[in-house]
C-alpha cells in the first residue's frame, strides 16, 4: 500500500466526517463559515478525491497483478514462466525486455495519443464480457495485434535494426502491412501450457 | 408522505444538502473500499458507482446552491 493511497483515505475519512456533521446540523450553512465548510465538504474535497482515485486507479491498473487477477488471465500469467527461448511473452518477461510489474500492460496497450484511455475502455469491456458470460474462449483479442507495440522499444533498437532478416521487411513492419507475429509466431499458447517446462528462477544457479 | 420525509430528511434547501451529503458520503465511502483492491471488479465499482454517487451528490450541491440564489 502506498503512502499516497493511504493519504487518499485519510482525506475520504476526514471529508465524510465533514459532510457528516452538516447532514447532522444543516442550520450550520446559515453562517458564512457553514457555507464555507460546505462548499469544501460537498464539492472542493469530492471533486479532488475523485480525481486523486481516478488517477490511482488508473495506475493499479496497468500492474501484471491487476491483470493476473482475474482467473480467465491467469493461464496467460502462467504463459510468462514457460522455460523456452522462442516463447514471446516470457523471453521478454524473464530477460526484463518489459518491467515485470507492468508485463501485460506494456505489450497490450496501444502507443497512441488516447491510447490509456482506450485501454481503460478495453478493460471494463472485459469485465462487461465476462460477467456476461459472452467473452469468447479462448480470450481474443478484438483487433489483430498492431506491430506499434513490439516496434514501440525495437525500432531504433540495434538488435532489431542490424538484423539481416529484418531488412527487406522493415518498411512494410512499420507500415503494419506485415506483422511481427508472421515469424515471432509462439506466443502465449494457453492451450498447450502442459507441454512445456516451467522457468524456475529460484533454481538458477 | 414527501421522499425527503421518508428518508428523515428535512424540509427544502437543508434537505437538499442533507441528501446530497449522503449520496457524497456514500461514493466517497466506495472509493475508499475500492482503492485498496487491486482488482478489475473494484475499478468497476468506483468508476459505475463511487463516481456516479459522489458526482450526483456534488451535482446536487451545485443545483441546490444556484436555486436558493433564485
Amino acid at each position: 500500500m502506498t503512502g499516497y493511497a493511504i493519504s487518499l483515505g485519510f482525506l475520504a475519512v476526514v471529508t465524510i466526517a465533514l459532510i457528516g456533521l452538516l447532514v447532522r446540523r444543516p442550520e450550520s450553512t446559515g453562517t458564512l463559515g457553514g457555507r464555507i465548510l460546505a462548499f469544501l465538504a460537498l464539492f472542493v474535497l469530492p471533486g479532488l478525491l475523485l480525481l486523486g482515485g481516478a488517477g490511482r486507479h488508473y495506475e493499479q491498473a496497468k500492474t501484471t497483478r491487476f491483470c493476473l487477477s482475474c482467473h480467465v488471465i491467469q493461464p496467460y500469467g502462467e504463459s510468462l514462466h514457460v522455460d523456452h527461448a522462442r516463447f514471446l511473452p516470457a523471453s521478454h518477461y524473464q530477460n526484463k525486455r518489459i518491467p515485470a510489474d507492468r508485463a501485460c500492460y506494456t505489450c497490450h496497450t496501444d502507443y497512441t495519443m488516447f491510447g490509456d484511455f482506450d485501454d481503460k475502455v478495453r478493460g471494463v469491456k472485459h469485465v462487461w464480457h465476462n460477467f456476461w458470460g459472452s467473452a469468447s474462449e479462448p480470450v481474443e483479442l478484438y483487433e489483430p495485434y498492431e506491430n506499434r507495440a513490439c516496434l514501440e522499444c525495437h525500432h531504433g533498437a540495434r538488435s532489431y535494426e542490424e538484423q539481416a532478416v529484418h531488412a527487406p521487411f522493415r518498411a512494410q513492419l512499420l507500415r503494419g502491412e506485415k506483422s511481427c507475429l508472421m515469424c515471432h509466431n509462439l506466443v502465449h499458447e494457453v492451450s498447450k501450457l502442459d507441454r512445456f517446462r516451467r522457468w524456475d528462477p529460484e533454481a538458477t544457479p | 408522505m414527501s421522499l425527503f420525509r421518508r428518508l428523515g430528511l428535512r424540509p427544502g434547501l437543508a434537505g437538499r444538502l442533507q441528501l446530497s451529503g449522503l449520496l457524497i458520503a456514500a461514493g466517497l465511502g466506495i472509493e475508499v473500499a475500492t482503492l485498496y483492491w487491486n482488482h478489475p471488479v473494484s475499478f468497476f465499482l468506483f468508476l459505475c458507482l463511487g463516481s456516479l454517487l459522489a458526482g450526483a451528490g456534488m451535482l446536487l450541491y451545485l443545483w441546490s446552491v444556484v436555486r436558493r440564489g433564485e
